[in-house]
C-alpha cells in the first residue's frame, strides 16, 4: 500500500522540505537574533548574525518603562486570557448544542441573529459597546473580556460547534438515551469526548486571538498596571522617537512562547480526536 | 414532557431579554448620577479640608524616555501635594486618538489629557469636552507665546490646551554625507541650488540621493513651503478660496518635477516603503541620503541611528528672493483639562506646574522637545539640558516663526487631493501645467463643498 522511496528520491524529499521549513520559520529566526542587534543593524542591514552583540535587551525589555515589568503584563495576560478561553468554550459548547440538537420556537430567527452578528465590524460595535460597558463600570477591568464569553458572545465558536455537532449521528444520542442518559449527560458522556478536536481547536483560536488582541484591550483597559502583553509591547513606541527596536524584539520572541507550546502541546488531540471520530459499520 | 420544557425555555428567553433591556435602561442614568453627586461632595469637601484625597488620571504617549520623565515628574508632585495622586496612563502612538475619542464619546476620559492640535477639529465636533483655560486663574498663560495659544489651541474662542513643546521645521543633514561630496552645512538653502547639488551628487553616484520624502509628505515638505516662501501666503485662504496663481503652482510643481528628474530626491517608489519610518531605511541608515526636511521632534530618533557626530540641522530650503523666509512651526502637543473631570481645579493647578515650574521642567527636559513656556525653557537652557540640534531648529523657527495654516488647509479632503496631484507630478504622470490646473479646480470645488457645510 504505501510507495516505496528509494534513498536518492528521499534526498530530494528531505531537501526540499528542509529548505521549505527555513524558509517558513527564518522571520522568527529573525525576530530572535534581531533581539541581539543594535537599532541601525536591525533595518541597516540584512545579515542575520549580529555584528555588534547587545546582551541586555531582554534584561532592558523585562523592566520595560521602569514602572511595571513585563512579569506584570504576563500575569495580567494570563489572568485575562484564561478565563476568556475557558469560559467562551463551556458556553459556546452548550449553545451549539441547543441550536445543533433540540428544536424551540424562533430556532431559525435566533440562528439567523447570532450569525448576523459575527458579520458586524468591530468599528460599528465599539462605541455603542464602551458605554454599555461603562454604565456597567466595567472599565479598566476584564469584566468586558471574561463576560461576553460567559455568554456565548463569540458566534465563530459557536457556529464551528454548532456545524460539528450536526456531523455527529443522532443515533449515538438515542442509544444513550436508551440507556438511561437525559439531555445533558448525552452532551457531557457522549458528545464532548467526541467534540475534542473541535473544542481544541476553538480553545487555540480563542487563546491566540485575545492573547494577540490589541484593540479591544487597548480601550477598555486605562491602568498601566493592567495591561496585557499587547498593549506592553507597544508602550513605547513613538512615531517621533527612536524605539529600542531589540528589547521589543526580545519581548516579542518572548510573547509567542505560550502560544507556539499551546499549540505544539495540544496538536496530539488535534489527531487523537478525528481518529475517534464517527461511528463504523 | 416537551410542553413544559418549551414554555419554561420561553418564559428564560423573555426573561432574559427583559432585564438585559431594563439593566440597559436604569444603569445608564444611575451610574453617572452617582458620580456627579460624589463630584460635588468631593469638591466641596476639598474646599473646605485641603487634605482631601485626589486620584486623578493623566493619558499621554510617548517613548520610554517620556514615560520615565513623567512618571518622575508625577511622584515629585506628589511629594509637595500628598494629596494628589495621579495615576499615569501612557502607550505608543498606535491607537491614542481612536482611544480618547471613544472615551470623549463614553464621558469616561483621564483628567488631563496629552492631545495633538491637529485634532482640535475632530474634538470640537465631539462638544464642549476641555476646559476653557482663560477662564482659571491657576494658571500661568503670560509664560506662553500669545500667538502660540491664539493660533493653535484656541477653539470657538475656548483655550482648550496649552502647548507643552514647540515643533520647527528644519533640514536634517547626514553630516558625513555632505563632507563627502564638498558641501556645507551652514548652506542657507535655495531650491535651485538645492536641485543643482543634488544633480552632481547622483551622477557622481548613482545610489546617492541629497535629499528623500515620504510621497506623503510632498504637499507639507515641498509645495506648501514653496508657495509661502514665494509669495508670502498660503495658497488658499480662511475664507476657501485657492489663491495661488497658476504661474506660481506651476512654479512649485516645476520644483517637485525636478527634485526627482535631477535625482536630487530619491524615487518615490523607494522611499514609500519607509513612510514617516526613514530611521528604517537602509540606504540612509547606510549614508547614502544626504538631508530630509523635518519637524524638530523627529530629530531625536535620526540622530540615533546615524549618531550625533553624523548628524546636524539646518534652515529648511526656502525660494530664491522669496518674499517670506518664515519657518513652519506648531505645538509638538498640548495638555488639556477633561470638562467632566471631578477636580478640574486641581488639574488645572497640576497642568500649570506641569508645564511652567522650575522643578517640574528640570525633570521633563525636552522629553516633549523644547518647552514653549518661556519660564521653562529658560530653566532648561541655563542648565544646559536640550538638545543643541533641537534648540537649534526651534531657534530658527522662533526667529521667524510662520503664521498659521488656514483652517482648510489641514481638511483631510483637501490634503488628499494635494497628496495625490503632487505625487502624480513625481510620478510624471502630468505636467506641472496640467497640474496647477487640476489642483485649482479639483480643490476649489471641494472648499466650495466646505464653505457651504461651514455655514
Amino acid at each position: 500500500m504505501k510507495k516505496e522511496y528509494n534513498i536518492f528520491e528521499k534526498t530530494i524529499m528531505y531537501v526540499l522540505l528542509s529548505a521549505f521549513g527555513i524558509f517558513m520559520i527564518y522571520p522568527l529566526i529573525w525576530l530572535f537574533l534581531s533581539s541581539f542587534k543594535p537599532n541601525n543593524e536591525i533595518f541597516g542591514s540584512v545579515d542575520l548574525l549580529p555584528k555588534n552583540v547587545v546582551w541586555d535587551a531582554f534584561y532592558n525589555g523585562w523592566k520595560g518603562s521602569g514602572q511595571f515589568s513585563f512579569g506584570v503584563f504576563f500575569v495580567n495576560t494570563f489572568e485575562l486570557v484564561i478565563p476568556v478561553v475557558v469560559f467562551t468554550l463551556i458556553s459556546s459548547t452548550l449553545v451549539a448544542y441547543g441550536f445543533a440538537r433540540f428544536k424551540f420556537p424562533l430556532k431559525k430567527i435566533l440562528f439567523t441573529l447570532m450569525i448576523s452578528t459575527l458579520m458586524l465590524p468591530n468599528a460599528v460595535i465599539i462605541i455603542p459597546r464602551y458605554i454599555l460597558f461603562k454604565n456597567f463600570d466595567w472599565l479598566n477591568s476584564y469584566l468586558p473580556f471574561t463576560i461576553p464569553a460567559l455568554f456565548a458572545c463569540y458566534p465563530f465558536f459557536i457556529f464551528m460547534l454548532v456545524q460539528f455537532f450536526r456531523g455527529l449521528p443522532r443515533d449515538l444520542d438515542e442509544s444513550a438515551t436508551i440507556d438511561g442518559c437525559n439531555s445533558f449527560t448525552i452532551l457531557v458522556r457522549i458528545l464532548l469526548p467526541l467534540c475534542k478536536p473541535a473544542l481544541f481547536s476553538a480553545g487555540i483560536f480563542q487563546f491566540i486571538w485575545t492573547w494577540n488582541d490589541f484593540f479591544n484591550s487597548m480601550i477598555y483597559i486605562n491602568s498601566v498596571k493592567k495591561y496585557t502583553v499587547a498593549l506592553g509591547l507597544r508602550m513605547s513606541l513613538d512615531t517621533t522617537t527612536a524605539a529600542n527596536w531589540n528589547e521589543i524584539m526580545a519581548m516579542s520572541v518572548i510573547a509567542i512562547i505560550p502560544c507556539v507550546l499551546i499549540f505544539f502541546f495540544a496538536q496530539k488531540y488535534f489527531v487523537e480526536g478525528i481518529a475517534t471520530t464517527g461511528i463504523k459499520g | 414532557m416537551k410542553k413544559p420544557v418549551r414554555l419554561l425555555s420561553m418564559a428564560c428567553i423573555l426573561v432574559l431579554l427583559g432585564t438585559s433591556f431594563s439593566a440597559c435602561g436604569s444603569s445608564s442614568n444611575a451610574p453617572a448620577d452617582q458620580s456627579t453627586g460624589q463630584a460635588a461632595a468631593s469638591s466641596q469637601a476639598a474646599a473646605s479640608e485641603p487634605a482631601k484625597n485626589i486620584t486623578m488620571r493623566f493619558a499621554w504617549w510617548g517613548s520610554d524616555a517620556r514615560h520615565q520623565a513623567t512618571l518622575a515628574a508625577i511622584d515629585a508632585y506628589k511629594q509637595k501635594n500628598p494629596n494628589v495622586t495621579i495615576e499615569g496612563e501612557y502607550q505608543g502612538y498606535d491607537g491614542y486618538q481612536q482611544k480618547l475619542m471613544t472615551q470623549i464619546a463614553g464621558g469616561s476620559a483621564p483628567d488631563l489629557i496629552q492631545f495633538d492640535y491637529i485634532w482640535n477639529q475632530d474634538l470640537a465636533v465631539q462638544g464642549d469636552n476641555f476646559v476653557d483655560f482663560n477662564t482659571k486663574t491657576d494658571v500661568d498663560l503670560t509664560a506662553f507665546p500669545e500667538k502660540v495659544l491664539k493660533e493653535y489651541c484656541t477653539v470657538n474662542g475656548k483655550l482648550i490646551g496649552l502647548p507643552m513643546g514647540t515643533n520647527g521645521f528644519g533640514l536634517d543633514i547626514n553630516k558625513k554625507f555632505f563632507e563627502k561630496y564638498g558641501l556645507s552645512v551652514d548652506t542657507e538653502w535655495t531650491w535651485d541650488k538645492f536641485i543643482e547639488e543634488g544633480r552632481k551628487i547622483h551622477a557622481k553616484d548613482k545610489e546617492a540621493y541629497l535629499f528623500s520624502t515620504d510621497p506623503s509628505a510632498l504637499p507639507i515638505v515641498v509645495f506648501d513651503p514653496y508657495i509661502r516662501s514665494k509669495t508670502g501666503a498660503y495658497w488658499l485662504n480662511d475664507d476657501y478660496k485657492v489663491t495661488a496663481t497658476k504661474e506660481e503652482m506651476i512654479e512649485a510643481f516645476t520644483t517637485i518635477k525636478e527634485l526627482f528628474e535631477s535625482g536630487t530626491a530619491q524615487p518615490l517608489g523607494e522611499s514609500a516603503l519607509y513612510n514617516t519610518k526613514l530611521e528604517q531605511m537602509p540606504k540612509f541608515i547606510n549614508g547614502q541620503i544626504g538631508s530630509s526636511l523635518e519637524w524638530s521632534g523627529t530629530v531625536g530618533k535620526y540622530k540615533d541611528v546615524l549618531k550625533p557626530e553624523n548628524f546636524t540641522v539646518a534652515k529648511p530650503v526656502t525660494v530664491k528672493d522669496g518674499k517670506d523666509q518664515s519657518i513652519a512651526f506648531k505645538p509638538s502637543m498640548l495638555l488639556g483639562v477633561y470638562s467632566k473631570s471631578q477636580d478640574v481645579d486641581e488639574a488645572v493647578k497640576f497642568a500649570n506646574w506641569f508645564l511652567n515650574d522650575q522643578d517640574a521642567s528640570m525633570i521633563l527636559t525636552d522629553s516633549r522637545s523644547i518647552p514653549t513656556s518661556e519660564t521653562a525653557k529658560k530653566v532648561l537652557v541655563d542648565a544646559n539640558k536640550v538638545d543643541m540640534d533641537i534648540a537649534k531648529v526651534v531657534d530658527f523657527t522662533l526667529k521667524n516663526p510662520a503664521a498659521a495654516p488656514p483652517v482648510a488647509l489641514s481638511n483631510a479632503e483637501v490634503f488628499e487631493i494635494e497628496k495625490d496631484v503632487c505625487q502624480k507630478v513625481a510620478y510624471s504622470k502630468i505636467t506641472p501645467e496640467q497640474a496647477a490646473d487640476e489642483l485649482t479646480n479639483r480643490v476649489q470645488a471641494k472648499l466650495d463643498e466646505l464653505k457651504a457645510k461651514a455655514k
